[in-house]
């Protein structure tokens, strides 16, 4: 099994560094260190521990910079661990902060002090820049997974919609079919179910010729019944033209005259798909009438092995108006993009819409 | 009962704790010194204070190593207030055993031994050192066991080098430079400056004690659950 290799954070280079800046700084005191110089050292470690463990505000670093600072002008040796200050305001962006310790240093340079206080100064600012940059990345990721989670709750909502409307459809053409059994065969199956009894008591008393009359008008029910069922079992079946017709419907029923084409086989068009076909292609011919005055409106739809294609066009776009997208089209992008389609708008010298759906996982 | 006589409790509780505290001072005090110098067995006390503490401080580990610490991080008992109480708690065990060590020093070198409070206040220091150091120590461990052995070990070479087991005008001065930089240094340090009556170097060795036991506390009080 593979480990995670563990992420290396700006703090992490920044103890890394403190650690090298006082590691040089322990070089140079230990030849000549007394009492004094070694308490300012551990001081100096006390300072960045504090600020490590409590949440002070940088400015409060100041103080012990000052100190040190105010030291060193008597005693120059203690000028040494003037950088890793600078190098902490350097890492927190106060470059105004680090004028006590620059002024100290200048008292009483070294070649030494100079170069580490050169160096704190470079990498306090590389790491400053690193941490900002990680911050502005953390945020640009916080408000994507916040954008993936609105969009993956919306998804759910399109398809418990898209379910209910699914079972919804199911339902109708289940009563649907029970009406047309009902009303068709049940009539003519219960005359002869009602028909062939009466016609067993005649056959039992010896009646022979009424009950054979009674067989004959039982035959001629079931008949009746089988010519019922093959009609019930033609409307039940879905017609080849039902879902274009249904369609064309909508399109020609429309407030202004509609120049129709359609090109591709419609009858295996799941229910799903034809349901939001038929609803954005009503929503889109709503808003045409909603907020354009077109002269002529041209409907293309086209069906591929994998897509179906709607092209809505119209020349009455009022250029006086900013456009603007409104909640039927956002709700309607949403729901195609919740099965993978897309919505894309195209207005130049017409307002162009243009849906795809898939018919393909 | 609040948390401060918990903790007293709780390690008075251990036998060991109560021998440690009474009779293990005692010894220590019947090692003779160089003519010059203090008697040795005051600076070998500085021993017994870091594995006192390291022994006394036993609990704050097993309540992280028996999850109990995640029981207190629930409870409104805040980090700084367990910690406060337990390590104030040890540090009065401790000063009994200094105020042992000093009554004892009384009866068996007399006058040989002056200034018992400024002696009383650097072993109090240097014991609050050595809480914070065991505490420090400590979070780098699960176990207290394999805590102990490896803090044994450090410890007794620490002790060696820093001047505690050995009389400081014994080792190398060259060796003194590098030295400086263990905390148990500081002990024998302010003995001597006390003997020699150099009460600036004796006020530094506390505040150096003082400025280590900071660290350490920093370090150590990190809540590690």
């Amino acid at each position: 099994m593979s480990r995670s290799r563990p992420d290396v954070l700006p703090r992490h280079v920044y103890w890394v560094l403190i650690g090298i800046q006082l590691l040089l700084t322990t070089t140079k005191i230990i030849p000549t260190a007394g009492a004094s110089t070694f308490f300012l050292f551990l001081y100096t470690i006390v300072s960045l521990l504090v600020r490590w463990r409590l949440p002070l505000p940088v400015s409060t670093m100041m103080i012990d910079t000052v100190l040190i600072g105010g030291i060193s002008l008597f005693y120059p040796e203690n000028t040494i661990f003037l950088p890793i200050f600078v190098f902490y305001f350097c890492v927190h962006n106060r470059p105004i902060f680090t004028l006590p310790a620059l002024i100290a240093i200048c008292n009483h340079p070294t070649l030494f002090t100079c170069l580490i206080l050169l160096g704190a100064i470079i990498s306090g600012y590389l790491l400053y820049i690193w941490e900002r940059q990680r911050t502005e990345l953390q945020d640009e990721v916080n408000v994507l997974h916040q954008r993936i989670h609105g969009m993956t709750q919306n998804e759910e909502h399109l398809l418990r919609d898209q379910y209910n409307v699914e079972r919804l459809s199911r339902l109708t053409e289940r009563q649907r079919i029970a009406e047309i059994l009902h009303d068709n065969l049940g009539h003519e199956l219960t005359a002869a179910h009602v028909t062939l009894k009466a016609s067993g008591a005649l056959l039992d008393q010896g009646n022979n010729d009424n009950a054979r009359l009674l067989l004959q008008k039982a035959q001629q029910r079931l008949g009746a019944a089988l010519g019922q069922l093959r009609k019930a079992v033609q409307q039940i079946e879905p017609n080849d033209d039902f879902d274009l017709k249904r369609i064309t419907i909508l399109v020609h029923s429309f407030t202004f005259p509609v120049q129709f084409n359609s090109s591709g086989n419609f009858t295996d068009i799941p229910v799903a798909i034809h349901q939001l076909l038929y609803v954005s292609m009503q929503e889109a011919l709503t808003n045409i009438m909603k907020h354009a005055t077109p002269n002529a409106v041209v409907v293309h739809l086209e069906r591929t092995p994998a897509i179906i294609r709607v092209i809505l066009e119209n020349d009455g776009l009022d250029r006086t108006q900013p456009m603007h997208v409104g909640n039927g089209l956002r709700y309607m992008r949403k729901r195609i993009e919740a099965i993978n389609g897309s919505l894309s708008i195209q207005h130049d010298k017409t307002f162009r819409l243009i849906i795809t759906l898939p018919l393909k996982e | 009962m609040n948390l401060y006589l918990f903790a007293i409790k709780e390690d008075i509780r251990q036998p060991l704790n109560i021998i440690l505290i009474i009779l293990l001072p005692i010894p220590v005090l019947f090692i003779p010194g160089h003519p010059n110098s203090y008697p040795f067995g005051l600076s070998l006390y500085g021993m017994i204070i870091i594995f006192s503490s390291f022994l006394l401080s036993r609990p704050v580990v097993e309540d992280r190593m028996k999850g109990i610490i995640l029981r207190i991080a629930a409870s409104p008992i805040s980090t700084l207030r367990y910690l406060s109480s337990h390590l104030l708690g040890y540090l009065s065990l401790l000063a009994i055993q200094i105020s042992i060590l000093l009554l004892g020093s009384l009866v068996i070198h007399g006058d040989a031994v002056t200034g018992r409070l400024a002696l009383f206040s650097l072993y109090l220091t240097f014991g609050m050192m050595c809480l914070s150091l065991t505490l420090a120590w400590n979070v780098l461990f699960k176990s207290y066991n394999i805590s102990f052995g490896l803090f044994s070990g450090l410890a007794s070479i620490m002790c060696l080098f820093s001047g505690v087991s050995l009389p400081l005008f014994l080792l190398p001065s060259s060796l003194i430079r590098y030295i400086m930089f263990l905390p148990t240094y500081w002990l024998p340090y302010g003995l001597d400056a006390w003997i020699n009556g150099n009460t600036p170097a004796f006020i530094q060795a506390h505040a150096i004690l003082l400025v280590y036991a900071c660290i350490f506390l920093l370090i150590g009080s990190k809540r590690r659950l």
